[in-house]
């Protein structure tokens, strides 16, 4: 099955997130976009939490290095992590080609679901790319 | 009172129109504060409008790793193994500090361009108008007719990337970057000359007969760093804010063996 980007919600930072219903939980996956993996050009590292840390919206979760710039990742929801890529690091390459499906990086059980109020849809994450590109 | 330095403009690239600019010349310092200050003006970029220029020394050799570097990959460096050492918030690869001048710009979130790669070539291009006042071609890698090679050296030196600068073929100066929230970082080192620590690559008063002095090159800079980015300098220094900002980032980090070794 693969996500299509104009389903997913995004973070102005340029996070992605679908979110789905599990045992009574609401569950955030993330990403990067495809519009921020192509402006941050050849990704060399990054770093990536541990299972069972907590995040908050708008908060650091991780950091990424391309052309000699470390920039964060930001959380775009806040909950306790569940799950992590954690062979992303190694397969850098397979994240620029793949960003919805083989880049997830982290999955997130919601404590609360307010801060998906204040995420893009697709069209409106676009315009924004569009502008800022 | 703070010292006005009015630039001349140029037709180089701009990322925004900056206006009043901030200019720090520090006293020098450790590696481990000189980092802490780098980072707290990066905190605390968004309480200016404007950019920070700070220019810098180390009060002792000190090596640098690239924030994602492990510390044992100094083994493979044996002439650098006695200098201190400090992990950066930027990118990149080790850098010995020693005979250097080192230079770091900040900008708030506004004034970042989309891409950030951008501000590399203004700086550097910029640098290059200095040095070609003083009758010295300094060459960007990318325009140099030599296949880029996909290397890990463990000194930045002795690595290649489009933008760096050249001369006769060695590259005396390179940059790396941090963005967050509230701004980018960028720093880079001008090799002045080799260092006991890192003998192997030689700076530019090794490569050219008559070498200008670094306060004749750190001026140019100020010049053409302004005309670059289209600002004034006002000669200021650290915010009481930045300050504790750097005791923090000091403290919690730079400073901090364990978050040193911590890869």
């Amino acid at each position: 099955m693969s996500r299509q980007p104009e389903k997913l919600l995004y973070a102005p930072s340029h996070e992605w997130v679908e979110t789905a219903s599990e045992g009574g939980d609401v569950i955030a996956t993330i990403g990067i976009s495809a519009f921020a993996i192509e402006q941050l050009t050849d990704l060399v590292y990054m770093d990536l939490p541990k299972v069972g840390g907590k995040v908050s919206a708008g908060q650091e979760f991780g950091e990424v290095e391309s052309v000699k710039a470390v920039s964060p990742l930001y959380s775009p929801v806040d909950g306790e992590i569940v799950a992590v890529h954690s062979d992303l690091p190694n397969q850098l390459d397979d994240l620029k080609e793949d960003p919805y499906d083989f880049g997830w990086i982290l999955k997130v059980k919601l404590s609360d679901e307010a801060a998906l109020a204040k995420l893009l849809d697709h069209a409106a994450y676009s315009k924004r790319c569009g502008e800022s590109a | 009172m703070d010292t006005l330095i009015r630039t001349a403009t140029t037709e180089l690239p701009r990322p925004i129109t900056l206006g009043g600019g901030r200019l720090i010349l520090s006293e020098p310092a450790d590696g481990p504060t000189n980092m802490a200050i780098d980072a707290a003006l990066l905190r605390r970029a968004g309480d200016r409008t404007g950019p920070t220029l700070r220019f810098y020394s180390w009060a002792n050799a000190t090596l640098s790793l690239g924030y994602f570097q492990s510390v044992a990959e100094r083994d493979g460096h044996p002439d650098s193994l006695a200098a201190p050492v400090v992990r950066r918030a930027s990118g990149g690869g080790a850098l010995v500090h020693d005979r250097e001048l080192t230079y770091s710009l900040v900008l708030p979130a506004e004034a970042v361009p989309a891409d950030s790669r951008r501000l590399y070539r203004i700086v550097h291009n910029a640098i290059r108008d200095a040095f070609r006042d003083f009758n010295i071609r300094l060459d960007r890698f990318a325009d140099l007719e030599i296949d880029p090679v996909a290397d890990r050296s463990f000194l930045c030196f002795q690595r290649r990337t489009d933008e760096d600068l050249l001369l006769h073929g060695y590259k005396v100066l390179g940059s790396a970057q941090r963005k967050e929230r509230g701004g980018l970082l960028q720093h880079g080192g001008l090799l002045l000359n080799a260092s006991p620590y890192a003998p192997q690559l030689p700076g530019l008063g090794d490569l050219v007969d008559r070498a200008p002095s670094m306060e004749a090159i750190r001026q140019s800079l100020i010049e053409k760093l302004g005309a670059a980015l289209g600002s004034v300098w006002n000669i200021g220094e650290l915010s009481s804010l930045e300050k504790a900002e750097a005791t923090l980032e000091l403290q919690a980090k730079f400073g901090c063996k364990a978050w040193t070794e911590k890869r």
